[in-house]
């Protein structure tokens, strides 16, 4: 017993000390929050090149573009400033109008359009805006000039709509901009035009819309509470969080083993370690220090989540519960697949051979990644649940399934654990027997036949 | 007691049969050399008594016991090519392998072993900075670091220079004083000559030679005639009555005798040949020994001497 810790001990510091380890280390955290810290960076050092716009405002009497004109205005002299230093964070916006030739002409109205498109491919141009003219009194079946049958379109036709034109479609600032100043502007004067009070019928169109709130409970003291919302986004972060740290960590803690097994073929460390241990012990050993690691890097990257979510008032979306069975369920992870890995390492003689048995292995263990859209509409349903009780792919499907409120029944995750465990038995009972035979074979790699002799005959 | 008692074992792999019903007895403090051709069965007759492998059939006995327990803690192994973690410091991979037997080397012992096999500034370096040499000493060191009882050693002087080949050849001989038992598989039979107590010859699984060097020579017989004669014709030695065969050293030959040759009248014939400066009738040695049973001559047919 105590060499298995001996064996268990050595394996954890080789790994740790391993280049491997330290950037998987680094390289999840910088993965994960390289997103919102590129986000953060890009309000800093955002886009502040001048943005040209021509506007054709086809309204009666172009009466919307000094709307947008003074809206432009007011932007560009305070809200793409840095309230404290003064500098400038966003674009400037410069809307000109141009004369539109009469939209009856159909040619003349595309001609200038495709003129306008030129300007915008050749740089000069950022974008141009044309205002329908039937913006300001809507009209029913209206149609236009070149119009796309797209949704909008085709049920309210381009003439009742603001044309935003722009080589640049993912820059949304600019349109929504628009969307921002038009609208109530827009509403006022449809309402001034129809002599109605605006003060009457703008509440009326506010639209109803479907918010998500929490369940309702009852405190100590027999109060009805309301729960703290379920947060759809920290409803769906969470499990997929959790399955990503745990894919990490099975890797880094199960997957060298593979390449450290061959190792120890080529320079027949083998010999000397079966020479003092039982070929049970090694792989005990080895599996056990590959559970130091694993569960060594769940710890940093749980706790580095569990700082921030605590720093940003999160820490609540994850349930001491639901860390408790992401704990179970990694290090029965790391064994099962670990003893993968071994088994793999033992049956080749060199790391190109190994790729093939390595990459099955890694197929089941991304297996859950693929039913991910399924899993999250609903982790109950028949293949989340196939998934989650095939033991190969088990115990990563079920943490995810559980993190998801609102959870799974305790014998769904028991039964799961229970998969798992025999899997994991039967794995390392066979893996044990390829590992005792094979590590000792030289130049050639045992064919499939020829393992599955050494698994039934040990 | 005896330190490695094998009865009848036999191990196949695959169909091919590697050792085939080998008994031996090595006892408490001697030194055994295994000797053999490559692919004869040596190797996994070691590996069976490091219990690395299990025979198919018969018992294997270390130090009474008949299968993996204490005993193996006390057994030091040091296989012919180098078992050592690259990136491990030498002083930690000492330490590792000393714990694997169940005896935890202080760093004094370890430095101790390092300073005796003058690797004394070596203990920080990583394996793969070593010379081969060095890291053949230093996998010597790891056999000893746990302070075994019997010690097997598959070739342990292959590839040394020969001031390394003599500190550990001194090194083995220190071993016997302690009366550790020694087991030594080797290619050079001058090496076997001169360490061995006893010498043991496996040949296509079988064994063909066992016992004291001295009462393994008695089983050939003196047949061997060294001679140097002056102005003679080496090639009219064949022609002489009795001789099997010559063997031609340049300086002296060798003539191997049939048993029931006359060494006075060939003295006889040999001076109407030239000037004999030399002649002696004496033992085979080891190595004509080992030749004369794996030569192919010998696979044609002759009958092995058991």
């Amino acid at each position: 017993m105590r060499k298995i810790f001996v064996i268990a001990a050595r394996e954890f510091k080789a790994a740790v000390c391993t280049k491997a380890f330290i950037v998987s280390l680094i390289l999840l955290p910088l993965l994960m929050s390289g997103g919102f810290f590129a986000q953060k960076a890009s309000k800093k050092m955002g886009d502040r090149t001048t943005k040209e716009v021509v506007v054709l405002d086809r309204t009666p009497g172009a009466e919307l573009f000094p709307v947008i004109e003074s809206a432009a205005k007011l932007r560009n002299e305070r809200d793409i400033l840095d309230k404290e230093t003064g500098r400038q964070m966003k674009a400037k916006f410069v809307f000109t109008r141009i004369e539109q030739v009469p939209f009856s002409d159909a040619d003349a109205v595309m001609t200038q359009r495709f003129e306008l498109s030129e300007r915008i491919r050749s740089g000069g141009l950022f974008a141009v805006v044309e205002i329908g003219k039937d913006v300001m009194s809507p009209k029913i079946g209206a149609s236009d000039p070149g119009q796309i049958a797209d949704d909008a379109g085709a049920l309210i036709g381009d003439s009742n709509l603001i044309r935003y034109t722009s080589s640049h479609p993912t820059y949304t600032e600019l349109s929504a901009f628009l969307q921002g100043c038009l609208p109530q502007e827009v509403y006022a004067r449809r309402l001034r035009a129809a002599e109605l009070p605006a003060e009457k019928v703008l509440p009326l169109l506010i639209p109803p819309q479907v918010v998500s709130r929490g369940l309702i409970t009852r405190d100590a003291s027999g109060k009805t509470v309301q729960e703290d919302k379920i947060n759809e986004a920290s409803a769906t972060l969470v499990p997929l969080v959790l399955l990503l740290v745990m894919f990490m960590v099975v890797i880094v803690g199960a997957s060298p083993m593979t390449m450290n097994v061959i190792e120890e073929k080529q320079l027949r460390i083998a010999e000397v370690l079966l020479g003092s241990v039982r070929p049970f012990e090694l792989m005990m050993g080895k599996l056990l220090g590959g559970v130091g690691v694993a569960l060594t890097l769940a710890a940093i990257y749980v706790g580095g989540i569990l700082l921030l979510a605590d720093r940003f008032g999160m820490a609540g979306y994850v349930s001491p519960s639901v860390l408790a069975w992401f704990l179970v369920f990694t290090i029965v992870a790391t064994f099962m697949y670990g003893a993968l890995f071994i088994a793999a390492g033992a049956a080749v003689t060199n790391v190109k051979e190994a790729q093939s048995l390595i990459a099955p292995i890694m197929i089941f263990i991304a297996l859950p990644m693929f039913v991910i859209q399924p899993m999250l509409q609903n982790p109950s349903g028949p293949i989340p649940m196939a998934v989650s009780f095939f033991p190969l792919s088990a115990p990563m499907m079920t943490i995810a399934r559980i993190a998801i409120p609102p959870g799974i029944p305790v014998w769904q995750a028991l039964l799961s654990v229970a998969i798992s465990l025999l899997a994991t038995l039967a794995i390392v009972w066979c893996a044990g027997r390829v590992f005792r035979v094979g590590l000792l074979m030289q130049g050639q790699a045992a064919k499939p036949r020829e393992i599955l002799r050494w698994i039934m005959k040990g | 007691m005896s330190a490695v008692e094998l009865s009848n074992i036999t191990k196949a792999y695959g169909g091919q049969t590697a050792v085939d019903d080998l008994s031996l007895i090595v006892p408490e403090g001697s030194v055994y050399g295994f000797i053999g051709p490559n692919g004869s069965g040596k190797t996994t007759t070691l590996r069976m008594i490091m219990r690395i492998i299990m025979p198919d059939r018969g018992t294997v006995r270390v130090m009474g016991e008949a299968a993996h327990g204490p005993a193996n803690n006390r057994v030091g192994y040091l296989p012919e090519e180098r078992g050592l973690y690259k990136q491990m410091k030498v002083k930690d991979v000492l330490h590792f392998y000393s714990e694997l037997k169940g005896h935890r080397a202080t760093a004094s012992e370890i430095q101790g072993w390092l300073e005796r096999l003058e690797l004394g500034g070596a203990g920080d370096k990583k394996v793969e900075q070593l010379s081969k040499g060095m890291s053949q000493k230093v996998q010597f060191i790891a056999t000893l670091i746990a302070r075994p009882k019997l010690v097997i050693l598959d070739e342990p002087f292959s590839g040394l220079d020969p001031v390394n080949a003599v500190l550990m050849r001194d090194q083995v001989l220190a071993l016997k004083r302690e009366g550790i038992t020694i087991i030594f598989s080797t290619h050079d039979m001058a090496v076997a000559e001169r360490m061995c107590d006893s010498i043991f010859m496996i040949y296509k699984g079988r064994k063909v030679l066992d016992g004291t060097l001295d009462s393994i020579q008695q089983n050939y017989g003196s047949d061997i005639v060294r001679v140097r004669i002056e102005g003679g014709d080496c090639n009219l030695l064949a022609g002489l009555p009795g001789v099997l065969k010559v063997a031609d050293f340049g300086n002296f030959q060798e003539l191997r005798t049939a048993a029931d040759c006359d060494t006075q009248a060939l003295l006889a014939a040999l001076l109407k040949l030239g000037r004999v400066n030399h002649f002696e009738v004496t033992k085979p040695g080891l190595h004509d020994i080992f030749v004369r049973i794996a030569s192919p001559e010998a696979l044609k047919g002759e009958t092995v001497l058991a």
